[in-house]
């Protein structure tokens, strides 16, 4: 047993003693320093509010429900209050917060389950300190967002954006090349290890740049340091072990963080005269490079250039790649299927091997194909919303079990979201989407069969009026009309 | 452990030296960590009931090298009945308590976790919180919570052993009746704790649903109702 927490501990604090190289931010302004003001009661009950009721409770026990109902009394809420300001006015962050239990689950999905990599550790942490940290992760999505500390091109663990903008914008890249007759490849980047590679000391001269208040730099150089962690595989628990180097995956800090630590590389890519020739997206771990010309060939020298680039700033960020997860994709409306390789110059990628395209490249849990098509996508999603109603079937049928009241709003909340994830890619004026439309329309037949208990042969139409359901392409439409403003 | 045939059956210790196959077993056992025991009174395991044949040994019987000092094998030729083989009795030493696997837990909805709630409730806003200007405050803070949290978890919260058996629906109806069928054991008391279980899995799954479909609105749960079982994360390696 000592074995396979000594394999877990290594593997997920392999990052420590990587070298980092400060002096890279140097060409990055140091922005003005700003207050920080201590935390009103609505921020409190603000963060409780959005905690789900069912999550797993930490190592004391405490639940989200329980901590909503102590924090019904204004003495409790003064004292967690009390405690939070405390923590950032004297730059400290107790001893108990800092205990943990890392549960290792497996990764879905893998073929094989024999290396550490293939599992995850979710930490869990003490409630209140928890509730603290959200508070505080709050505070900095704000300041993410208003004092522009992160670049457009950046998606994920910020406010207000999310993966369908990072989509978009890449199809619109795509597609706005096509008009111009350009072509464009792109490679997508897969970091080791993220969460546990991010470097403290890194991470602090990082905040002192983006320009936190001095108390908040202290506050988190108390926060990363001494951890504990125990690990925990089913039912068997190891003994306390230190987990200096990382930031917690499971702590609501480790987004805001995670994404404050890459805001940097983004900055100095575009600062560097190789970003007026290539885009760069990137969402959390998963940045992806974009080069256009006129023809495919051009776009591999591009895209070899920027991803050197890319390779030194991760590097000097104590990150690193793994070039055997490196992703090649050509976006061309051509009928030609010519696919240059794209030999990567790093191993496996060499020129003995070079990286190809597949024939879908999955990214953000949208399905590109090189035409832009979407069939593919929506096939995925449409199947999987339709398991979902299958599977929703056994709550009710016409005679026992839900009420159809509640069916369909079951359906509309639940099911339709995950059918027409993404739908903004390729649902808009002029596209041509009648096959895509079509296997959407099925699912909804289904849905609203069982919401209605109607025969199984009833027409469509009918059945979607009585249980009160848009048809789909008119569901699309509105929501399309919704979201341009 | 069915093993090999022997040309000879005077198994004595010079065997080892006349049969290459065996050698080569009792390595493949040592990698394993395993030593052949020899029966205390050595001879024959196999006798054939065609008496032309010869009666030869066949039958081996590997130990942990740990325990081999330990344990006695015998051979019983008075327990061969009818058969052709002769039956090896050896004694295996076992941990004197095989122990289940326990934690500590409340169970949702109980009036334990009311009585839980309670007392954090009153307990929380007792602490004395004071001036907080250094990290020992800080400490002793985070201590005098983490102090109201524990005592009241280790009141309310009891020992509850963990088995593939344990059911979701499962109450303390069903604990009482089943217990009363154990010392009655009638057949009126039984066909009680079916009707029981019926009722109490009903309404579970009922409340299940309804949590479900109203208070959370997350169908998504219920894949796993439907999906193929998978093996938890230790066995599916």
């Amino acid at each position: 047993m000592d074995d396979l927490w000594n394999a877990l501990h290594n593997t997920y604090n392999s990052a420590s003693g990587r070298e980092v190289d400060l002096s890279e931010l140097d060409p990055l302004p140091t922005l003005k320093e700003r207050d920080w003001p201590p935390f009103s009661a609505l921020e409190l009950t603000d963060a409780l509010a959005s905690c789900s009721s069912r999550s797993s409770p930490g190592p004391d026990h405490i639940m989200w429900v329980h901590l909503k109902v102590i924090l019904e009394s204004h003495k409790a809420i003064q004292i967690l209050l009390d405690l939070a300001n405390a923590c950032i006015r004297v730059g400290h962050w107790p001893k108990h917060f800092k205990d943990s239990i890392s549960v290792i689950i497996p990764k879905p999905g893998k073929p094989s389950y024999s290396t550490p990599k293939s599992f995850k550790p979710i930490v869990l942490l003490n409630t209140i300190g928890k509730l603290i940290e959200k508070m505080i992760s709050n505070r900095l999505q704000f300041n993410m967002i208003k004092f522009d500390l992160v670049h457009p091109n950046q998606v994920g663990g910020v406010r207000q954006r999310s993966t369908e903008d990072a989509g978009l914008f890449l199809t619109h890249l795509v597609r706005t090349g096509w008009a111009k007759g350009k072509k464009t490849s792109v490679v997508a980047l897969d970091i080791a290890q993220f969460f546990p590679s991010l470097n403290h000391a890194m991470l602090l001269a990082i905040l002192r740049k983006q320009g936190f208040s001095s108390v908040v730099t202290k506050f988190f150089a108390s926060y990363l340091v001494d951890r504990f962690t125990a690990y925990m595989w089913g039912l068997f628990r190891s003994g306390p072990r230190q987990a200096d180097i990382r930031v917690g995956q499971g702590s609501a800090l480790s987004p805001v963080l995670s994404a404050l630590y890459i805001a940097p590389v983004m900055k100095l890519y575009h600062m560097n005269p190789v970003s007026l020739k290539m885009s760069l997206l990137s969402f959390v771990d998963d940045g992806t490079v974009a080069a256009q010309s006129k023809s495919l060939d051009e776009n591999i020298e591009t895209l070899k250039e920027a991803y050197t680039l890319l390779l030194s700033l991760f590097v000097a960020l104590g990150l690193v790649l793994e070039h055997s997860k490196t992703e090649y994709f050509i976006f061309d409306r051509s009928h030609s299927d010519y696919s240059p390789p794209l030999d990567l110059g790093y191993a496996p990628y060499t020129s003995d091997n070079p990286l190809k395209p597949n024939l879908y490249w999955r990214y953000l849990g949208f399905y590109f194909d090189r035409k832009l098509l979407f069939h593919e996508h929506v096939r995925f999603y449409s199947t999987k919303a339709l398991s979902s109603v299958k599977a929703m079937k056994m709550l009710g049928s016409s005679t026992r079990g839900l009420p159809p009241r509640e069916k369909r709003l079951l359906y509309r909340s639940c099911v339709l979201p995950i059918a027409t994830y993404g739908y903004r890619l390729w649902f808009f004026d002029g596209a041509r989407c009648k096959k895509a439309l079509s296997s959407l329309k099925t699912m909804q037949r289904k849905a609203a069969i069982w919401i209605t208990g109607a025969f199984s042969t009833s027409p469509t139409g009918g059945v979607e009026s009585l249980a009160g359901l848009i048809p789909v392409h008119l569901h699309l439409q509105k929501m399309a009309g919704r979201a341009n403003y | 452990m069915n093993c090999l045939r022997f040309n000879t059956w005077a198994v004595t210790l010079t065997f080892t030296q006349e049969c290459g196959t065996l050698t080569s077993h009792i390595e493949i056992a040592a990698d394993l960590d395993l030593e052949w025991t020899q029966p205390s009174n050595p001879g024959p395991t196999f006798i054939s009931h065609n008496e032309d044949l010869r009666p030869s040994v066949i039958d081996l019987m590997f130990h942990q090298i740990s325990d081999s000092a330990r344990s006695r094998t015998n051979r019983d030729p008075d327990w061969k009945g009818p058969a052709d083989h002769i039956p090896l009795t050896t004694s295996v030493i076992l941990d004197s308590v095989i122990k289940g696997v326990t934690r500590r837990s409340i169970t949702r909805g109980s009036d334990a976790e009311k009585a839980f709630i309670n007392n954090l409730r009153t307990g929380v806003p007792a602490i004395t919180v004071g001036t907080l200007n250094t990290p020992a405050d800080i400490d002793r803070v985070a201590q005098a919570l983490a102090d109201v949290f524990s005592t009241v978890w280790d009141e309310h919260s009891k020992e509850v052993c963990i088995t593939k058996h344990s059911q979701p629906w499962w109450d303390d109806e069903c604990t009482s009746l089943l217990s009363q069928y154990k010392t009655e054991k009638l057949e009126e008391s039984w066909l009680a704790f079916r009707r029981t279980v019926k009722a109490a899995k009903r309404k579970f799954f009922d409340s299940r649903i309804e949590d479900i479909a109203l208070l959370n609105k997350c169908p998504w749960d219920l894949m796993e109702w439907v999906k193929q079982r998978k093996l938890p994360a230790c066995e599916a390696i």
